[in-house]
């Protein structure tokens, strides 16, 4: 089932975001996966070894590759790292990770972080 | 949303977040906040907590310190709430030289008590204590909602609860029922609080027994249920009068356990065998059962062996997703219980006695496997395997108590509160001023 949808995809010329490099890391992750699925704390590092190398354009690409390939355990995977990732990270933070601006009217953004002042407490710095 | 990411990942990725990382980025945009606070991410968000982990993470812990004069939420590990380990963690090793300071040291941190040293435990931001300091009273709790009740002695007619999240700090109240009994009858509300998965609903039940007037002559109160229940749900956040409902079975207290979509009350039968003084000495004693969904009462047997006796203050309870049976004789030292379990639910004959307790009543259970008992006022850890005790040094009372699991979710996050507490306004005043 995998194999025929990824030679799909490469046959499918419009596609232009897949390239070899993203091809190299999502395929091979079914294998890694079997190997390392006993043992968590590999996984971990495994994790903080692709955040470390992998830009959040790229893994973007990632997650967009995984999700075309309809390939369930990447999309968990990437979707799980990146929810790691942002977990504790400040507002402005996530709105350069996402590539986002703020669309609150004046005062509106405030009063909605003042009413949840607690959900600030401990966020890592930028 | 944005230009990198399509809609179902940003929702794949936000579902796979901790509660307070999605109130804080409600803050990122205008269509975060509307999407982290709709209706079906909050339930998205909930199924995933509930199909991801096997059992629930926390323990929550309500009690009254008497030593510190407080009234504590707090949310412990589901498998170690209490660490042996807990006060050696703040004991400040550089000044203490020999074994036998350190046990004086540790002996004067157990007098303070477990709470007074700020670890293995998340405080929870309970939003009215004045108001409900008095007579606060725990109904239960339900993926991530706590229902409370105010147990007000000087109002017996009505009703004042709470549902509260503390996990996203919401609360509302709930509109009183409406339906009042003359004082005279000395109402007794039973009440019992779960999840209807079927309506996607959250659903207090409010039973009322009367005191009977007319039976004035046999030794202890006697009771009658009304005939009516009274039904609140979220989703239409108003109360419901369910008429003409003739119950059979009597609760014997208000403790309830929601448990695979149904609330339990421990209770008996009214048998009438013409003979209305003698009515209790022919009862068996029953599991009365409501199912959330069907709005409906079931009768479900208890052990054959504990059918007829009657000198057991009986409770139910939750052992392990299994429903639990507790019967507890009274004693001056403690007083004895067992523990029963139904292995298969409803089948009456896989009820099983797992073990005995001689020193002590059943407060609830962690989920590796050791039992919260109380013991003449104290609570103790109880390791059935081992048969060891432990003392976590909590310093209250025992009916103060509550324990239940308790994982952390969003519900209640897009309600709105302000009708609700303003249908109370004689209590405004009490509340603002905590």
């Amino acid at each position: 089932m995998k194999f025929c949808t990824v030679k799909q995809y490469f046959d499918d010329e419009n596609n232009n975001n897949v390239t070899n490099g993203i091809a190299t890391t999502v395929i091979p992750l079914p294998n890694k996966h079997l190997k390392i699925k006993a043992n968590n704390k590999e996984m971990e590092q495994y994790e903080q070894e692709l955040l470390r190398n992998v830009m959040p354009q790229e893994l973007t690409k990632l997650i967009l590759a995984a999700n075309y390939l309809n390939f369930k355990e990447a999309l968990d995977f990437f979707c799980r790292t990146v929810a790691n990732a942002i977990q504790n990270k400040s507002v402005d933070y996530v709105r350069k990770f996402f590539g986002l601006e703020s669309d609150f009217e004046p005062g509106e953004e405030e009063k909605l972080c003042k009413e949840f002042a607690w959900s600030f407490e401990g966020v890592d710095e930028d | 949303m944005s230009d990198y990411f399509p809609d179902e990942i940003i929702v794949e990725i936000f579902s796979r977040l901790p509660v307070k990382s999605l109130i804080r980025f409600r803050c990122v945009t205008k269509t975060w906040c509307s999407l982290i606070s709709s209706h079906d991410f909050i339930k998205m968000h909930l199924n995933r907590s509930l199909s991801s982990t096997k059992n629930p993470p926390f323990l929550i812990f309500r009690h009254y310190d008497d030593k510190m004069e407080k009234e504590w939420f707090t949310l412990l590990s589901s498998n170690d709430p209490f660490p042996q380990n807990h006060f050696s963690k703040h004991l400040d090793c550089k000044w203490v030289f020999r074994e036998q300071n350190r046990l004086v040291l540790e002996k004067q941190m157990k007098k303070k008590g477990f709470f007074a040293y700020p670890s293995d435990f998340k405080e929870l931001h309970f939003p009215y204590r004045s108001f409900m300091k008095q007579n606060l009273y725990v109904v239960g709790s339900s993926n991530g909602l706590v229902c409370l009740l105010n147990d007000t002695p000087g109002d017996e007619t009505d009703l004042v609860a709470l549902l509260w999240n503390p996990s996203i700090r919401k609360s509302i109240f709930l509109p009183c029922p409406g339906v009042k009994f003359y004082p005279s009858l000395h109402p007794m509300h039973y009440l019992g609080f779960g999840y209807d998965p079927i309506n996607d609903d959250y659903k207090l039940v409010r039973l009322v027994y009367l005191y009977d007037l007319f039976d004035q002559y046999s030794d202890g109160k006697k009771y009658f249920p009304v005939s009516d229940f009274q039904i609140y749900t979220l989703r239409t956040g108003a109360w419901r009068t369910i008429t003409g409902h003739s119950c059979q079975i009597i609760a014997d207290q208000s403790f309830s356990v929601f448990l695979n979509g149904s609330i339990h009350w421990f209770g008996h039968t009214r048998e009438h065998n013409g003979d209305f003084h003698n009515a209790n000495s022919a009862s068996r004693n029953v599991i009365l059962s409501f199912d959330i969904g069907d709005e409906d009462f079931h009768e479900m047997a208890v052990p054959k062996s504990l059918e007829e006796v009657h000198r057991f203050n009986m409770k139910v309870a939750v052992l392990d997703g299994l429903l639990a049976l507790v019967p507890y004789r009274d004693q001056a030292f403690g007083g004895f219980c067992s523990v029963w379990v139904m292995k298969e639910y409803g089948v009456a004959e896989t009820w099983t006695k797992l073990f005995n307790i001689n020193f002590g009543n059943v407060l609830g259970f962690t989920m590796n496997g050791e039992v919260l008992v109380t013991k003449s006022g104290k609570l103790r850890i109880y390791d059935p395997n081992s048969q060891r005790t432990l003392n976590p040094h909590i310093h209250a009372q025992p009916e103060s108590f509550y324990f239940d699991t308790y994982m952390e979710s969003l519900v209640l996050l897009n309600v709105e509160d302000g009708v609700e507490e303003s249908l109370i306004p004689q209590f405004e005043s009490l509340f603002y001023g905590h």
